[in-house]
């Protein structure tokens, strides 16, 4: 079909391309609301229908490149296995459309031929940039040649990446914080900040039930021995930790090892969306401590649930809360910080209202305002 | 019971300019009358200061104009730190890129960290960029020496015991380029004396070297926009750079916009004194001392929203914080100076944080601290 030239947003032919969906929900929670506020059709390398649908979105047009659903283990992961999808990104075509958003470090390969493009940046890829020493010294302490293999990828994958960006026409963030990554690594400063799309008005405040709520990941870079280590020393205090991690990995074992020791923390591995908005709305203040966090959404659901949130002092965590009003920005030494912090919660005197009003600054309705701009000047 | 007054050494990159390290390396030795050991030293070119003190040249000879072929020197420089045995005194103060490298001997050891090395570390891709533009195999040549250069750097500062930062920021490089987070934060001081409030001026102020991380085409591209406000520039080009040349080719076309280039310190104090405003522009700076040289002679600075420079501005109370560096932002914040109402007296009250006294009981007890 041909396509008019348009420079209008409402009659627009947009595309979203996306690296995976494979419904662990972060891809799908972008994705999904995206396609059907711009009725676009969306291209990613592998779809796990079954399980996206699971999650209770509306399903947009999906257009799988690569056959084969994809499961989340380490052969689905591999080197090999990535490469066809650059390749498939790398080939596809979408001129029947005015206009192409492309998310997440895969789906940026498609910029070569689709000059059309809006980049909207979760962050440049965490591995080879701002958190490749840490990944290095992780993989040392596995072994030398594990880590050897590592620096020699990532000097392999560096000027790939470097040219894919080369590609992009248009950068959208999704927070300062990434925007000043953007500008160190790839040397753009002329980008828009569209903070993540987050459905603020599907958590409730309600009335607290005296235990601390953290929601993460259960990988090293979340931090969860800090968490514990406070909770040990404050046995009276309860702690619930929801999230996943990789499976079998020693980290997530030695997790839940200790936990299993603890009396006062409770882990719950699965939890539906439903409960997540109930534990939210009944805990008493929410708990983070990732390393260097791209922006965080955790922070803006726990104050649309009216609950205030303690995190570390970092990047990302500095945009949404606000200090002392919104929850407690906390510096060094985290973990006698976190102790006292926690201690003299009641003293600190967080309202509900506040937080709810802070919520609202990440709302639906100003994600859109800000990405039917950044749109716009694709088409211009 | 008292204890015999501890014997301590200072070990700084170089003693050869009036920088800010200079100026803070300097102050640690009066106050703990440390014995100075650096790698180069110029009397005539660094704080007069220094003659005051035994000072140690290590590793003397030529230095180069020329980042890259400097970099050759600084590497020589490193592996004199590395052998250099300092057992007599009872604590060793490290201040340096390349200073630390003195960790390997001397266990004793107290970093105040001005940075982790920036080539190496958080402006590897800004600077591989810059000599990538000028000349492709230069660019090449600068990650090849990257490559080579990280794992030394990396072991040697495994030896690093105790870590000072100068700020916050630098804090939390040292966490993610070395994976310590044991480092305490210790803000640094300046000489108060040294700058006077006065009567604010009809010009903007911006003090910095002239290099391309301080972004001087964006202030000459406001300054562009604003042909009613001026502009003085005061920096001192560290190498003789061909960026410089051209920075200063397009000040002489603008009639609003004068180069002052050095100042002495009596110069400069005067020119702060009477400013209505700094403005301040550089890339993912450490803390920056302008910004505090400013507010110690009562006047805001504007300056762009990142890293240290948050740590020293008040946004809206002692200066400006400008989202993404783009003219139209400054513009805007030049355009409405005025009404913002900024306060001699805030600016001064925030200064005093960052006063050599105050600087020094937080360094006492960072020493304290470390058992020293």
């Amino acid at each position: 079909m041909l396509s008019l030239a348009s420079n209008s947003l409402s009659d627009a032919r947009i595309a979203i391309v996306h690296d995976r969906l494979t419904g662990l929900g972060g891809g799908e929670l972008f994705v999904f609301p995206l396609a059907k506020h711009y009725n676009a059709d969306v291209f990613t390398a592998r779809y796990d229908r079954e399980k996206a649908l699971k999650l209770g979105f509306e399903e947009p047009n999906v257009n799988a490149l690569l056959k084969g659903s994809p499961t989340e283990d380490a052969a689905a992961q591999s080197g090999v296995k990535r490469m066809q999808e650059a390749l498939a990104f790398s080939r596809l075509d979408l001129s029947d459309y005015d206009a192409v958003v492309l998310s997440g470090n895969w789906a940026v390969f498609s910029a070569r031929k689709n000059k059309d493009n809006l980049w909207y940046c979760h962050t440049p890829t965490r591995s080879i940039y701002d958190l490749h020493y840490f990944y290095l010294q992780q993989l040392r302490e596995k072994s030398m040649a594990s880590a050897a293999l590592f620096k020699a990828w990532s000097y392999l994958w560096t000027p790939i990446d470097q040219r894919n960006f080369s590609n992009v026409n248009k950068v959208a963030v999704n927070s300062r914080n990434v925007g000043l990554r953007v500008q160190r690594y790839y040397g753009r400063d002329d980008y828009s900040v569209i903070n993540p799309l987050i459905f603020t008005e599907s958590f409730k405040p309600s009335k607290p039930k005296g235990y601390y709520l953290s929601v993460t990941r259960i990988t090293p870079m979340k931090r969860l021995d800090l968490q514990l280590d406070v909770f040990e020393e404050l046995p009276k205090e309860e702690l619930v930790i929801v999230g996943t991690g990789d499976k079998g990995s020693s980290y997530q074992k030695r997790f839940q090892e200790r936990v299993k020791k603890m009396h006062n923390v409770t882990w719950l591995e699965n939890v539906s969306q439903r409960e997540l908005i109930d534990l939210y709305a009944h805990c008493k203040a929410v708990i983070q401590t990732p390393m260097f966090e791209d922006f965080g959404r955790v922070p803006v659901e726990a104050n649309a649930s009216g609950k205030a949130c303690l995190a570390v002092n970092e990047e990302g965590m500095t945009e949404s809360i606000v200090h002392g009003k919104t929850g407690l920005l906390i510096e060094q030494p985290y973990r006698e910080n976190f102790t006292k912090a926690i201690k003299n919660f009641d003293s600190l005197g967080f309202k509900e209202k506040d937080c709810v009003e802070n919520a609202k600054r990440f709302s639906e309705k100003e994600f859109f305002k800000k990405f039917d701009a950044a749109l716009s000047s694709v088409l211009a | 019971m008292s204890k015999a007054k501890p014997r301590v050494a200072l070990v700084h990159d170089r003693l050869c300019n009036r920088g800010g390290g200079e100026m803070i390396a300097l102050a640690m030795a009066k106050h703990f009358q440390a014995d100075v050991f650096t790698a180069k030293y110029k009397p005539e070119n660094t704080f007069d200061y220094a003659q005051k003190l035994n000072v140690t040249e290590i590793s003397p000879g030529k230095t180069y104009s020329s980042e890259v072929k400097d970099i050759f020197v600084r590497m020589k420089d490193a592996l004199k730190f590395a052998a250099l045995d300092l057992k007599e005194y009872d604590f060793v103060i490290l201040s340096g890129t390349y200073a630390f490298f003195a960790a390997k001997k001397n266990p004793n050891n107290l970093l105040y960290c001005h940075s982790p090395n920036r080539f190496v570390y958080d402006l590897y891709y800004p600077y591989r960029r810059e000599f990538s533009q000028s000349n492709f195999l230069k660019g090449v040549a600068f990650s090849a020496w990257k490559n080579f250069w990280e794992p030394i750097d990396q072991a040697h500062f495994r030896k690093v015991k105790n870590i000072v930062t100068n700020s916050r920021n630098v804090g939390l490089r040292v966490q993610r380029y070395y994976g310590r987070d044991d480092y305490r934060v210790v803000h640094t001081g300046i000489d108060l004396e040294a700058f006077k409030a006065g009567k604010s001026g009809d010009y903007f102020l911006s003090v910095q070297r002239a290099m391309p991380s301080k972004r001087l085409d964006l202030q000459l591209d406001v300054f562009e926009e604003l042909p009613g406000e001026n502009l003085k520039i005061v920096g001192q080009a560290l190498y003789g750079t061909k960026y410089q040349q051209r920075i200063m080719k397009r000040v002489e076309k603008m009639n609003n916009v004068e180069w002052i280039g050095a100042a002495s310190d009596a110069e400069l104090k005067d020119l702060y004194a009477h400013c209505k405003a700094v403005i301040q522009t550089p890339m993912f700076e450490d803390l920056g001392a302008v910004p505090i040289e400013a507010m110690a002679s009562g006047k805001p600075c504007i300056a762009v929203n990142e890293e240290g420079m948050q740590e020293s501005i008040v946004h809206g109370v002692t200066g400006l914080l400008v989202d993404q560096p783009h003219k139209a932002n400054f513009v805007r914040a030049l355009k409405d100076f005025d009404s913002f109402g900024f306060k001699e007296k805030n600016c001064l009250e925030r200064a005093k944080y960052f006063s050599e006294g105050e600087f020094f009981k937080r360094m006492d007890a960072a020493v304290k601290a470390a058992g020293f």
